[in-house]
């Protein structure tokens, strides 16, 4: 089932992991290659594309991020980056950005994947090994001897 | 490229009383740690034994050097002087040395060496896993003394300093003509000077960057092969080249060990030479390129022509199609075919411009009508488009 709007723009259904769905123009879903390539393979005809790696409230900020860039090009590209900048800033933490950059990984979109990873390297730059671990739940396989071995062999990283 | 690869299986780690989300190890990899700085990346060595593992790798090392897409880095002001283009790093000189990765658009200040460098290159020690710069000094001017070799080691030290590493090997070589080197894959630099004996012979020499020493023979290439004064330079890792009267002539050298393995091959017409400019030009072109030894391991269908700067251009053994894989990135790039049957496609880096370009040089007809020539092909940054573009074909006018 794929609906018109009047200016004959073709519509898509997406359908979240927690089975919300979000109608959207087809030339904006399709800045996701995995959705581009499940629409070439005719698998939207038969209804909603069941997205079962992303959440409701995950894929609506990707929606919000492929509709502002598939109505600019490239002369807005300075107002683009602001908007960017804004779009990172409001998902305001790391949870949120991860699960960003899974949604980005999953549905194959390479600006929004590059935007977020960018953030995160942002975020963790000047952070410690500690602070690293908890921040994406990492656990210390080393022994206090080994860690204080690699510790030393990279003293000036810490200074 | 990013397909879902192994995010199920990964997600199903997540654990909801948690709140800390998991990532997949793949992604901070990919995407995260190959945009960080070297300081960052060496204190978090310390997160986990994977991390430690996966920095420490050769493979992502290149990764993190070539992540930026090509072409990002805008004009510079040439005030510096261009020396060497390696791994996408590039070795200039303006009354001091300095390594700028236009990618990362770093800079690093090149300590000077302790003797006035004759001859600086810089290159990957594939077993160590270290960058190293290699400098080759002189005799003082009253000619005392022996010239030598100094090493220093990048990356390593907060503020790394050069040591002596050899000063045997290079007592007979005559300074007065400038030494040329290249460096090889494998962590070898290939150095050619001119003898200081009465023959002034040419000879070649293969420095380790791993063991720091020089191995194998030396090659001595008989002065007469080439004609008198011509001005020979080594290219490519394995070719001799010299320009004398308008002619360009090129002399193969099969590997560095004897005199025996050596074959040449004296070349070639008027036309080639004005066709490709200048000495200059040719140098700039085959310097970026290693004589097509990288190791092939996996992929028959596809044999390997030229490896640099991590990328891979390789020619498909049946369908004859070309590509060139960045292995870091897992990426393909499918090149058209030359208009002209080509006799050698390479790539390289123009720094200036910052952007990659293939050439391909052709031959006249088997029947020996038309001319010979060369054609470009830019590789556009993927930002703009991810695809290849004719940009010139320059056919050579008659002679």
């Amino acid at each position: 089932m794929s609906i018109t709007t009047e200016n004959n723009e073709k519509m898509i259904t997406l359908m979240s992991s927690d089975g919300e769905e979000f109608v959207v123009e087809e030339a904006v879903a399709a800045q996701s290659q995995t959705i581009k390539h499940l629409i070439e393979d005719g698998c939207s005809t038969e209804g909603s594309i069941p997205l079962p790696n992303v959440t409701g409230r995950v894929l609506s900020e990707v929606i919000q991020y492929c509709k502002k860039h598939s109505s600019s090009d490239d002369k807005e590209e300075k107002e683009l980056e602001a908007w960017d900048a804004e779009f990172v800033k409001a998902a305001d933490d790391h949870v949120a950005l991860t699960d960003l950059m899974m949604a980005a990984n999953f549905l194959d979109i390479k600006g929004l994947l590059d935007l977020v990873a960018q953030t995160l390297a942002n975020m963790i730059t000047g952070k410690s090994p500690e602070e690293v671990r908890r921040m994406w739940n990492i656990k210390n396989d080393f022994t206090p001897e080994e860690a204080e071995k690699v510790r030393k062999e990279n003293q000036w990283a810490f200074e | 490229m990013a397909t879902p690869r192994n995010i199920e299986s990964k997600a199903e780690k997540y654990s909801p009383g948690n709140l800390q989300p998991i990532l997949p190890m793949e992604l901070i990899i990919n995407e995260i740690l190959t945009r960080m700085e070297v300081k960052d990346l060496l204190r978090f060595k310390c997160v986990s034994k994977e991390w430690k593992l996966l920095i420490e790798d050769r493979y992502f090392v290149h990764k993190h050097l070539y992540h930026s897409p090509i072409g990002r880095f805008p004009l510079v002001k040439q005030s510096f002087h261009f020396l060497q283009s390696y791994h996408g790093l590039i070795l200039e000189y303006s009354w001091k040395f300095r390594i700028r990765n236009p990618a990362m658009e770093q800079v690093f200040s090149v300590p000077n060496p302790q003797k006035a460098s004759r001859m600086m290159r810089i290159g990957f020690a594939p077993t160590s896993g270290l960058y190293k710069l290699v400098s080759i000094y002189d005799s003082d001017v009253a000619g005392n003394g022996y010239g030598g070799v100094e090493i220093l080691v990048l990356g390593t030290e907060d503020k790394p300093s050069w040591k002596h590493v050899d000063s045997t090997h290079l007592r007979s070589f005559d300074w007065n003509d400038r030494p040329s080197g290249y460096v090889a894959d494998q962590g070898v630099v290939h150095i050619a000077k001119t003898s200081k004996i009465q023959s002034r012979d040419h000879e070649v020499m293969s420095f380790d960057l791993d063991t720091e020493s020089f191995r194998g023979h030396k090659l001595v290439v008989p002065r007469s092969v080439f004609p008198a004064g011509s001005d020979v330079s080594l290219v490519y890792g394995a070719f001799l080249v010299a320009l004398a009267n308008d002619e360009l002539h090129i002399l193969g050298l099969q590997d560095c060990e004897e005199v025996k393995d050596l074959f040449g091959f004296k070349c070639v017409s008027k036309e080639l030479n004005h066709l490709i400019g200048d000495h200059y030009f040719v140098r700039k072109h085959l310097d970026h390129s290693p004589s097509g030894t990288f190791p092939v391991a996996e992929q028959p269908p596809f044999a390997a022509l030229q490896s640099s700067d991590g990328l891979i251009l390789e020619k498909h053994n049946v369908s004859k199609e070309f590509r060139i894989r960045n292995p870091a990135m897992g990426q393909v790039f499918y090149i058209p075919n030359p208009h002209k049957r080509n006799r050698v496609l390479r790539y390289g880096f123009a720094p200036i411009s910052g952007f990659y370009k293939l050439i391909c040089l052709y031959d006249c007809n088997v029947a020996g009508n038309g001319n010979g020539g060369v054609e470009i092909l830019l590789l556009d940054p993927p930002k703009l488009k991810r695809k290849l573009q004719h940009i010139c074909s320059n056919k050579p006018t008659s002679k």
